[in-house]
This record gives C-alpha cells, sequence and structure tokens, in this order.
C-alpha cells in the first residue's frame, strides 16, 4: 500500500515541474488541505471570490502547457474560455438545472472538438509560430465581432438569448441532484467545486508533464525538426496537446459562466486575450506551479485595482509585461524559485561542511 | 455595378495601407509588430490635434504625423527592440506591451473621444447612390505607397541592403552591411507608414485610443495570406481579400465578409502556408 502511494507520488515528479522533495510533498499537502478547510471558516462573499480567482488559474495553465511547454504561442485560449461559457450558458439555460453539469461537459466537449478542428488546420498547414499568435488572436476577435452582433430576439438558441454585445444573462449555476437533495454549487461548494478541480487538474498536469508525452511536449519545444527526425509526428503532438489545452480553458469557461450567470463577449476582447499571455510570462511560462500562484495573484491585484478605478490596471499590467521581458526573461516567480532553490542549496552544503563526517572537506 | 467596383476599391487600399508597414518590418527583420496598431492610432489623433488645435491644413497635418509616428518607432527601437532581436516571441511581447502603454497612456490624457475632423473634397452620385471623392484618394494613395516601396527597394542603396540582408543578414554583415542601422530605418519607415495610414483614415472615422484596433486583425489577415514579401505579398493578398470582402459586403453585409476572409484565410494556412509569397516563388521557380 505504502509502496504504490509512493509509485504515485513518483509518476508526479520529474524534471519538467518544480519541487520533488518529500518537504515540497508535505508542504503542497498542507496547502491542499487549508484549501479544502478555507471555506468553513471564511465568510460567504470573499471564499465565493477566491473561488472565482481561482477559476482563472484555468485559463492561464491552458497557455502556459501550451506555450511553456510545447512553445505554442496562441492567443486564442481566451476564445475557448469564453465560448465555452456560451455553450454552456445556452445548453443549461434549456435543459432543467439538475442536468446542468451535462452542458457543462457539452461545452467542453464541444470546444475541444473546436480545437481539434483549428489545430488541424494550424499545425497540419505548418505555419510558423509567429503566424499562430496572429492568427489566434484573430480568430479570438472574430468571434468576439461575430458575437456581438447577435444583439436581437431573432438571435436565440432554444430559450436562450445570444443577447448581442450585452451577453447573454440568466445562465444557472451548476448543481447535482435535484430537489431537496441538490447541491447548488455557489459561494462555498463553489469553492470546493474549483479547489478540487484546479488540484485535479494541477496533479494530472504533473503527472502528464513528466510523463514520456511530457517529454514529446519539451522535446518538441526546444528543436521541432530533431524530434522530428527521432521519428516523432510533432504535428500529432502539438495537436494532441491544443486539445488538452482547449479542454482546460473550456473548464474555466464554464466555471467562470456558471459563477457569473452571465458571460459576454468583452470576455473574448483584445485585453482578455491579453491578461493570460502577463499571467504566463510574469509567473515563469515553463512552470504550471509559477503560473498558478502568479494567475491568481495577479488577477487579486486586477480586482484592488478595478475597485480604485480600473483606468490604471491595463496599464499596469502592460508595464509589467514590458518589464518581465526586459528584466526576466524566465518570470518572476521563477526567478524567485530559483534564488529560493539557491538559498536551500547553499544552507544544505554548508551544513554539510559543519558535519564531523566530513571534517569540512567538501 | 460600380457600387461593388467602390467597394472593391476601398477595401483594396484600406488593406493596402492598413498592412504595409507591418509587411516590411516583418519581411525585413521577421518581427511582428503588435505595436501597429498604437502606430496607427497615433497617426490619427495627432492630425486630429492638428487639425482642429493648431489649425493646419489636413494635407500638412497627414506628413507630419506619420513623421511623428516614424519619430518614436525609432526612439522605441533604440530603446527597447534593439535588444530583443534574437528573441523572436519576446519581441511580439514588447511590441504588444508597447502598444497597451501607448494606447492606454493617449486614453488617460486625451479621454475616449476626440473632435472630428472634415472631410476633405466633396462626393459625387453615379445613379442613385453617393460617393466620396476622398475614398478615390485614399486609393491613389495606397497606389502611390505600393510604388514607393517599390522603388525603394529595387532601385536604392538600402533596398539593396536590405534585400542581401532579407536573403542571408549574417553574410550581408560580413560584406561590411550595418545591418543596425538598416534595421532602425526599417522600424521607423514601418511605424512612420502605420502612422500615415492612421493619420489619412482620420477625417473618415470617428478617432479615439482604440483607433488602430479595427485595423489590427485585418492587417494580420492580409500578413498571412500575402506571406514574408513586403511588396508580394500585400499587393496580392489585399488584391485577393478585397474582392472577397468587398463582394461578400456588397452582396450581403459586412459580417459575410469577415467569415469570408476567415475561410479564405484557413484555406491558406492549410494549403499555402508561405502566403502568395511563396506562390510567387513556386511560380518563379517553374519559369
Amino acid at each position: 500500500m505504502r509502496s504504490k502511494f509512493f509509485d504515485f507520488i513518483t509518476a508526479l515528479n520529474g524534471p519538467q515541474t518544480v519541487g520533488s522533495s518529500p518537504l515540497y510533498w508535505r508542504s503542497f499537502a498542507i496547502v491542499c488541505a487549508l484549501l479544502l478547510l478555507y471555506p468553513i471558516i471564511g465568510e460567504d462573499y470573499a471564499v465565493s471570490n477566491n473561488g472565482f480567482l481561482m477559476v482563472w488559474v484555468f485559463l492561464g495553465l491552458s497557455v502556459c502547457i501550451l506555450w511553456g511547454y510545447t512553445g505554442i504561442f496562441s492567443f486564442g485560449q481566451t476564445a475557448f474560455f469564453g465560448l465555452a461559457g456560451y455553450v454552456y450558458g445556452v445548453v443549461s439555460i434549456n435543459i432543467p438545472p439538475e442536468y446542468s453539469m451535462l452542458a457543462a461537459v457539452c461545452g467542453i466537449a464541444l470546444i475541444m472538438l473546436l480545437s481539434a478542428i483549428v489545430g488541424y488546420v494550424i499545425f497540419y498547414g505548418g505555419i510558423s509560430s509567429l503566424y499562430i499568435a496572429i492568427f489566434t488572436l484573430m480568430l479570438t476577435l472574430l468571434a468576439e465581432t461575430l458575437l456581438s452582433r447577435t444583439s436581437g430576439p431573432q438571435f436565440r438558441i432554444g430559450s436562450a438569448l445570444l443577447g448581442g454585445s450585452n451577453g447573454m444573462v440568466g445562465i444557472p449555476p451548476l448543481q447535482i441532484g435535484s430537489g431537496d437533495f441538490a447541491i447548488v454549487f455557489v459561494d462555498k461548494p463553489f469553492f470546493w467545486l474549483v479547489a478540487a478541480l484546479l488540484i485535479l487538474v494541477f496533479l494530472g498536469l504533473r503527472f502528464l508533464l513528466n510523463s514520456n508525452w511530457g517529454y514529446l511536449m519539451v522535446a518538441t519545444r526546444e528543436d521541432p525538426l530533431r524530434t522530428q527526425l527521432f521519428g516523432y509526428d510533432i504535428r500529432r503532438i502539438q495537436l494532441m496537446t491544443y486539445i488538452i489545452a482547449g479542454g482546460i480553458a473550456a473548464l474555466g469557461g464554464v466555471l467562470f459562466a456558471s459563477w457569473n450567470n452571465f458571460i459576454a463577449p468583452s470576455s473574448m476582447g483584445m485585453t482578455a486575450a491579453t491578461l493570460p499571455i502577463i499571467w504566463v510570462a510574469a509567473g515563469g511560462r515553463a512552470s504550471i506551479q509559477a503560473v498558478t500562484i502568479s494567475t491568481f495573484t495577479l488577477q487579486w491585484i486586477n480586482q484592488q485595482l478595478a475597485y480604485g478605478g480600473g483606468e490604471y490596471s491595463l496599464m499596469f499590467f502592460a508595464i509589467l509585461l514590458l518589464c518581465t521581458v526586459m528584466l526576466f526573461p524566465q518570470g518572476i516567480v521563477t526567478t524567485i524559485e530559483m534564488a529560493l532553490e539557491e538559498y536551500l542549496e547553499r544552507r544544505r552544503v554548508a551544513r554539510l561542511e559543519k558535519s564531523p563526517l566530513l571534517g569540512g572537506r567538501l | 455595378m460600380f457600387g461593388l467596383f467602390y467597394q472593391i476599391l476601398a477595401t483594396f487600399s484600406f488593406l493596402v495601407l492598413s498592412t504595409t508597414g507591418l509587411a516590411i518590418i516583418f519581411g525585413v527583420m521577421n518581427i511582428i509588430n503588435f505595436a501597429h496598431a498604437s502606430f496607427i492610432m497615433l497617426g490619427a489623433v495627432v492630425t486630429v490635434y492638428l487639425v482642429s488645435a493648431a489649425n493646419l491644413s489636413v494635407f500638412l497635418a497627414i506628413p507630419l504625423a506619420a513623421l511623428i509616428a516614424a519619430a518614436v518607432g525609432a526612439f522605441l527601437e533604440m530603446t527597447l527592440i534593439r535588444r530583443l532581436y534574437n528573441r523572436k516571441l519576446d519581441c511580439l511581447l514588447a511590441t504588444w506591451a508597447i502598444n497597451i502603454i501607448i494606447v492606454q497612456a493617449v486614453f488617460l490624457w486625451l479621454g475616449t473621444s476626440q473632435p472630428g475632423i472634415d472631410q476633405p473634397f466633396g462626393s459625387f452620385t453615379v445613379g442613385d447612390a453617393a460617393y466620396n471623392y476622398y475614398e478615390l484618394f485614399l486609393f491613389g494613395c495606397a497606389a502611390l505607397v505600393l510604388v514607393a516601396v517599390f522603388l525603394l527597394f529595387r532601385f536604392t542603396r538600402f533596398g539593396l541592403n536590405v534585400r542581401a540582408a532579407m536573403q542571408n543578414r549574417d553574410m550581408a554583415e560580413g560584406l561590411g552591411t550595418n545591418t543596425t542601422a538598416m534595421y532602425l530605418k526599417t522600424f521607423a519607415l514601418g511605424a512612420g507608414l502605420a502612422g500615415l495610414t492612421g493619420a489619412l483614415y482620420a477625417p473618415l472615422m470617428p478617432v479615439s485610443p482604440y483607433f488602430g484596433d479595427r485595423f489590427l486583425w485585418r492587417a494580420f489577415t492580409v500578413l498571412i495570406v500575402g506571406g514574408a514579401d513586403p511588396l508580394i505579398g500585400p499587393l496580392m493578398s489585399s488584391v485577393a481579400l478585397g474582392s472577397v470582402y468587398g463582394g461578400l459586403t456588397w452582396l450581403w453585409d459586412s459580417v459575410a465578409g469577415s467569415i469570408g476572409i476567415l475561410l479564405i484565410t484557413m484555406i491558406f494556412i492549410r494549403v499555402l502556408p508561405q502566403g502568395f509569397t511563396g506562390l510567387w516563388d513556386i511560380l518563379r521557380a517553374k519559369k
């Protein structure tokens, strides 16, 4: 039993992710426990709000595994995030509330299908990475433009009104069971749901990234040509990663729409497409942990700036991006992590040097 | 029928003008300048300011605005972008950050709306519909820009150096071309053309800090469909996309036009990833 548990942990460790020591996993378990206990002591509003901030982490992770691990720079994850919200909205409005989980599955599945189509065009066409950036941005802006024009009663799917640039309102929250036995995921239950999903996705990604597949992703990023010459079909690797990333972004979008009860085309605008890139760049693109931390922190800062008027929020993020690119190309959180690691290593060596066994001969 | 012709002409000039600056920087330096939209917006805002506050004639304000945008571009190249030439994607991020900073600075400084300026020239009628002379003037400007770019690249020392560096940068440097100065000039030229575009369209559209956004994704489309050549690319893909967009807009509406452009782009990416530049190379190789 014990060894099986350690096998499981070993599969989660590897060079692709930060942290593998017992100390790391102990702190990880403590953080998870605190996350799951937090709603019991927290106030409804604060818990709900922090749950909402965690929703963005899915979008950040989606950009991170594409850009940081596979070398595909995509502005389009925001579009998948928003469109998933729309699909969830349309389906959940049209079916009874006890089936809203089905709507969520629908949203994620449809978006994964869409990312498969887009990914097929991009990767099997073999365009350069700079073109992928502008093509995905173009798709995002086009989705926003088209959905903004759907105002009026003729744009309805069943009983769901698309609502043009004002967006779609009255989206029901996620729910399990019906009648008296129903758990409706708002406030505290919502936090638990998001926290559980986030831990699952995070561990799942650690598993994926440290498996052979993860090595292939990193190989594709480092040298596509060499990977191809080793006999791997990099188009397939890129496409599969794109679909997985699309699914994660879609999960975030569904949670977003269910929390907000509302989704608008502005969730796919220029600003919305920029923010995930900034979270990932500022955090550290090649580390899912750095991206998780930076997404939550930066969205919290964004919210604080929005309370104070919001005019300076975008300016702050743009300057942050410029500083990151010029001064910390690896990302701010990753730079801190590396400094911390170096400090711990130096302390370990110092302790070894003092130990009587070595007699200071190290 | 004249309506269709006019629509295609207008779309063509719009696409050529909004793309050429972007395409030159991409073709020569292999950098996608995400600050393109903010240079366009700067051109427009400066034009409006010069006309409404300084009472300058529009035709004096337009070249002045283009020069100011070029100066801003040159300054940014010297301070920031120069350091990132070896990191293409970081270069994209930096220009994107610059774009947001310029747009937000203008927004904080001037607010969202700007006074409108009058459209020069009048209008004429064919059948029942009225058309602007100014659109025809814009078509003339687009043609002039293309010819000027052709002459610059084909017949000047600068153009020769640029084409050499496009083929093989290290070799050109080894033979004594100062690529640093060349890239500076290229970036300033691209920024200046963007500013010119904004200045030219300032009398036609409401000017705001987000003025450049409506140019941006169409310029990207033209760039993808056109490919890396800074002359062949914008020219051929503007003709193609202009006809598709203009035609569909004339038949139905601009939504149909946008979707048509998207489909064409997707087909191009899948079939001809090098765009019209690739097609041109294939045709030339066959000869």
